[in-house]
């Protein structure tokens, strides 16, 4: 590509869903191309990076992977604020699990408090599809949610096969890099909530105008 | 030795084998695994980053281990090529050696003279496995110069002190195990005395040098004092001869809704570990078990991941009632008080987390300055305390380290994080976020760097440092902050006799069932199909569970969230998740189940569901047992939840609800999140301003409450069938001071956010 010279992209990720999606597993898979049934419970949150090209572009994917028991969830503010995509993951054989994502977003949303929160991109991820004669979420329904956000990409991946998994996080690294190209004062300094914040939006616009 | 012979394809099995995963390696140079490590560190140069010298080791060890079957192929990719290129390549693995040496730092040299005491040791095992075999006699022939190459790069001494050296080696082990006896020896003498009530006076000692292996079945629960923590909380076996565990785990099985949980992380806890392999094998039994019991008990904590590698600790080597105990003295003992961490809102969590801060700031200034500026969130902690280290290094020292943790408290675990800085400060200095991440999450699990006993002198000096600074113990907790120990009554659910327990579940199984059926017939004819549908729903779910289905929005992440400011908590565990009796297909396969699961059904339709545990009293001292068992049967009889609705009601379940605020309320356990019940306004919710002010009863501060940005979507499709009425706000405080009050105006349900 013609963009060469341009600096490697740092992209950083957040993966959520239930406990017992496959979250850990999910990642397993993109980073190390193995599927093992022997990882641990993620508590609080783990950390992985992994480079790869997206359309010529080198980047790099920082990829937190995330507890799913819900009380560990006020742990995100820690660690969300700058993220530049969110990956949703659920599990097609839980219906339960399909049914928390408006939480799990509309949370990561209050939490991470990016600008724009309607075009902030996620991306669904309906994993254990091999597991096909358990399945409790059709196609279908979770197409027609993501319809209704606006347009979220949504791929049906299996950590254990290795399913779409590559596929869905090219598609995230594009999401993410479009996301960070386009703005990348995308989180505020502070929290909105802190009132300091108006007043450092403020400053900060005067100082440019000078 | 070099893994060049190695045929590449057995190099590869091997390793897929015997490591459990490890995370990406990719920056930190950690991948001699895929090339030959000898090549590696010619061409790396640096040989005194301890990594790459820590992953040497796997490799070799591995190999020399193999069982048979490793062997034969090794044989039969045996060919003469090989033989050519081994002098060549022994005398570069001995120029490499020999510089390796050199350059090594202390630690460093004992490890790798360790490595290749084990190297011995594993060619010694499998010489003597294959000796077993009868190998045809090619093979044997082939394997004689099997030897004599894999000997030949191993090392020089090898060749000369080859008898020697193993030799050596047996001496040691013999001494190793006659040391292992005495200390057993002592061990048990010092727990005689112990039993006779004489002080022990080196058991701190002792404890620091580790208990032995097979005496942590009766130290560790000295250790924690459980005989005491029984006797205050009047662990007395009742008539069948069954103490507070038995009694609990039988009701605790049909009852406990972190059942799921429970059972998904049970899969995910020390897999690794042959006797919790199998799934539903005996350990992971006792481990469901203790936690499902536990989780009865302890009702404030419930159960939190995390807290089944810690049970499955226990369950190493204690048996699961022991083990119940321990993990109760670790939650509530004054040295521990583990309960912090765990309780939603992690209370302990955040203080722990800056005291550390603060610690690592004064001993450790250029790292703290490090690691700011590479902006590390404060997150990898969390499996430092949780966990006490499992996990996050070597199973030995972990071991090693909870010994002194069961001892000494929780001042442990700051002074063993400070002693990770301090050890490896040089190495942290030199790494970038992902390489620090790298090392906290796998690098130190992986290789400490350092012997167990290195380590653990390291922090008692460290620990000493903090005591007699007065910093080995953060800050008490804030007035108003969220308790961090018990505040209600262990095990409520003991008040109940089994019979009754299932009695209750029985008919609130076949209630739900009737009114799902009535509610069908009646709906069907009168709306659309869809719509009649989500009313079915809506019905089931407040039949079954006596619960107030919310309209969608407040079924919205912000309502899950951990409350971190309210003091009124939910007396119940945190339901496993919301809706989910309108789901019941996602319940988890229960057919193969050894062992008696509550289907969703009958977790979901509970009793517990629908009454609230009696109220104990909300401040104060840890009650050990709280109520007597009649005072308790008392409180529940005057509980402030309405008894269960009647049977045949299915209309008068919605007639019932514009009256019955308390219900509406309080009993949403879909949401983990407590709600103050006793909330007025200073104002009629009734035009709507912008503004409003909210006082909360309890703690009496001031809520302003703006009308939120994101809350502009509709009340849900559920209003239109669910009349509220008016009803008082209730307001819930989430995590990240956001507070969500909801107010019913003129039947419509509100949604107001505000931002303190």
């Amino acid at each position: 590509m013609s963009s060469a010279p341009h600096k490697k992209a740092l992209l950083k990720v957040i993966i959520l869903g239930d406990s017992g999606v496959g979250k850990t597993s999910l990642m397993n898979q993109f980073v190390d191309q193995r599927f093992s049934n022997q990882h641990k419970v993620t508590i609080g949150a783990d950390f992985i990076m992994k480079d790869m090209l997206v359309d010529g572009r080198l980047v790099t994917m920082q990829i937190w992977d995330t507890a799913g028991q819900e009380r560990f969830q006020s742990l995100g503010v820690a660690f969300y604020r700058g993220a530049d995509c969110c990956v949703l993951a659920y599990d097609v054989t839980n219906s339960t699990s399909f049914k928390n994502l408006d939480p799990w977003r509309d949370e990561f949303l209050i939490q991470a408090s990016p600008r724009d929160p309607e075009h902030f991109p996620f991306v669904l991820l309906g994993n254990k599809v091999d597991l096909a004669q358990d399945r409790a979420v059709s196609r279908k329904k979770a197409e027609a949610w993501c319809q209704t956000k606006t347009k979220m990409p949504y791929f049906e991946v299996s950590a254990k096969e290795a399913v779409n998994i590559d596929l869905a996080f090219q598609t995230i690294a594009r999401a993410a890099l479009a996301r960070e190209s386009q703005d990348t004062q995308d989180f505020p300094d502070f929290p909105a909530q802190v009132l300091l914040d108006c007043g450092n939006a403020k400053s900060s616009s005067f100082c440019s105008c000078q | 030795m070099s893994n060049s012979n190695r045929p590449p394809p057995a190099e590869e099995s091997s390793d897929e084998e015997s490591r459990t995963p490890i995370r990406r390696r990719r920056h930190i140079d950690l991948t001699p695994t895929n090339s030959n490590p000898v090549t590696g560190l010619i061409r790396g140069g640096s040989v005194r980053d301890p990594a790459r010298l820590n992953h040497l080791s796997p490799g070799p060890i591995v190999h020399e281990s193999k069982s048979a079957t490793f062997k034969e192929g090794l044989i039969e990719g045996l060919d003469g090529t090989i033989q050519e290129v081994a002098p060549l390549l022994r005398t570069v693995s001995l120029r490499v050696r020999q510089q390796v040496q050199s350059t090594l730092s202390d630690p460093l040299k004992r490890k790798t003279d360790r490595i290749g005491s084990e190297i011995r040791e594993g060619k010694r095992k499998m010489d003597a496995l294959s000796a077993k075999l009868t190998l045809p006699k090619f093979m044997k022939d082939s394997k004689r110069s099997l030897a004599t190459n894999d000997d030949a790069p191993s090392s020089s001494d090898d060749e000369s002190m080859d008898g020697e050296a193993l030799d050596q080696i047996e001496r040691e082990n013999i001494v190793d195990m006659y040391e292992k006896l005495r200390r057993e020896k002592k061990w048990l003498a010092m727990l005689k005395q112990m039993d006779e009530h004489k002080p022990a006076k080196k058991l701190q000692e002792r404890v620091w040098k580790g208990v032995p292996l097979k005496l942590k079945i009766r130290v560790w629960p000295r250790l924690l004092n459980i005989d005491r923590l029984r006797r205050d909380c009047r662990d007395i076996p009742d008539k069948d001869g069954k103490g507070i565990y038995d009694q609990l785990k039988a009701r605790a099985k049909l009852v406990s809704r972190d059942v799921k949980q429970i059972d998904l992380d049970i899969n995910r806890t020390f897999r690794n570990n042959e006797i919790f392999r199998d799934r539903y094998c005996v350990k992971q039994k006792s481990l469901l078990n203790v936690l499902v019991a536990y989780s009865m008990y302890n009702t404030e904590v419930g159960y939190c991941q995390g807290m089944s590698q810690i049970a499955g600790l226990f369950l190493m080597y204690l048996d699961e009632e022991e083990a119940f105990w321990c993990m109760h003295a670790l939650m509530v003992s004054q040295k521990h008080t583990m309960h912090g961490f765990f309780v939603p809102g992690f209370p302990k969590l955040a203080r722990f987390e800056q005291h550390y801060i603060k610690l690592v700031k004064k001993y450790k200034s250029k790292v703290s300055k490090h690691l700011d500026k590479l902006d590390i969130p404060y997150i990898y902690m969390t499996k430092w305390w949780f966990g006490c280290f499992l996990d996050r290094v070597p199973y030995a020292l972990a071991l090693r380290i909870w010994d002194v943790f069961l001892w000494e408290g929780d001042a442990v675990l700051l002074a063993m994080g400070l002693n990770i800085m301090k050890m490896h400060e040089k190495r942290i200095l030199k790494c970038g976020f992902e390489q620090f991440m790298e090392l906290v999450q796998d690098g130190l699990a992986t290789n400490f760097g350092y012997s167990n006993d290195v380590v653990m002198e390291s922090l008692h000096a460290i620990l000493d440092k903090l005591r007699s600074d007065k910093l080995d113990r953060p800050p008490p907790p804030a007035e108003g902050s969220l308790p961090e120990v018990p505040t209600k009554a262990y095990g409520p659910i003991l008040a109940k006799t089994l019979d009754q327990i299932k009695c209750e579940v029985a008919e609130v199984r076949s209630r739900s069932s009737r009114a799902n059926s009535m509610v069908a017939s009646r709906t069907a004819s009168m709306i659309s199909p869809e719509a009649a549908a989500e009313r079915q729903k809506l019905k089931k779910i407040t039949v079954a569970t006596g619960r107030t289905p919310r309209p969608a929005r407040r079924n919205n992440g912000a309502a899950r969230l951990q409350s971190e400011s309210s003091l009124q908590r939910d007396s119940r565990p945190p339901a496993p998740e919301s809706f989910n009796a309108t789901f019941s297909n996602g319940a988890p396969p229960t057919e193969e189940v050894p062992f008696k699961i509550p289907s969703r059904g009958s977790m979901k339709g509970s009793p517990y569901e629908q009454q609230q545990f009696p109220e104990a009293p909300k401040r104060g001292p840890v009650r050990p047992m709280g109520l007597s068992g009649k005072e308790q049967m008392r409180a529940y009889s005057s509980g402030k939840m309405p008894p269960a609705q009647p049977p045949s009601s299915t209309s008068s379940s919605l007639r019932m609800r514009p009256g019955n605020n308390d219900s509406l309320k309080s009993t949403d356990t879909s949401s983990r999140k407590s709600t103050y019940d006793n909330v007025h306004t200073d104002r009629q919710p009734s035009s709507p301003q912008r503004t409003i002010t909210v006082r909360d009863d309890r703690s009496g501060k001031l809520v302003y409450i703006s009308r939120g940005g994101d809350d502009d979507s509709p009340p849900g499709q559920m209003d239109d069938i669910l009349n509220y009425g008016p009803e008082p706000p209730s307001v819930t405080h989430l995590a990240n001071h956001v507070t969500y009050v909801k107010i019913g105006e003129d039947g419509e349900a509100n949604e107001w956010t505000t931002k303190m």
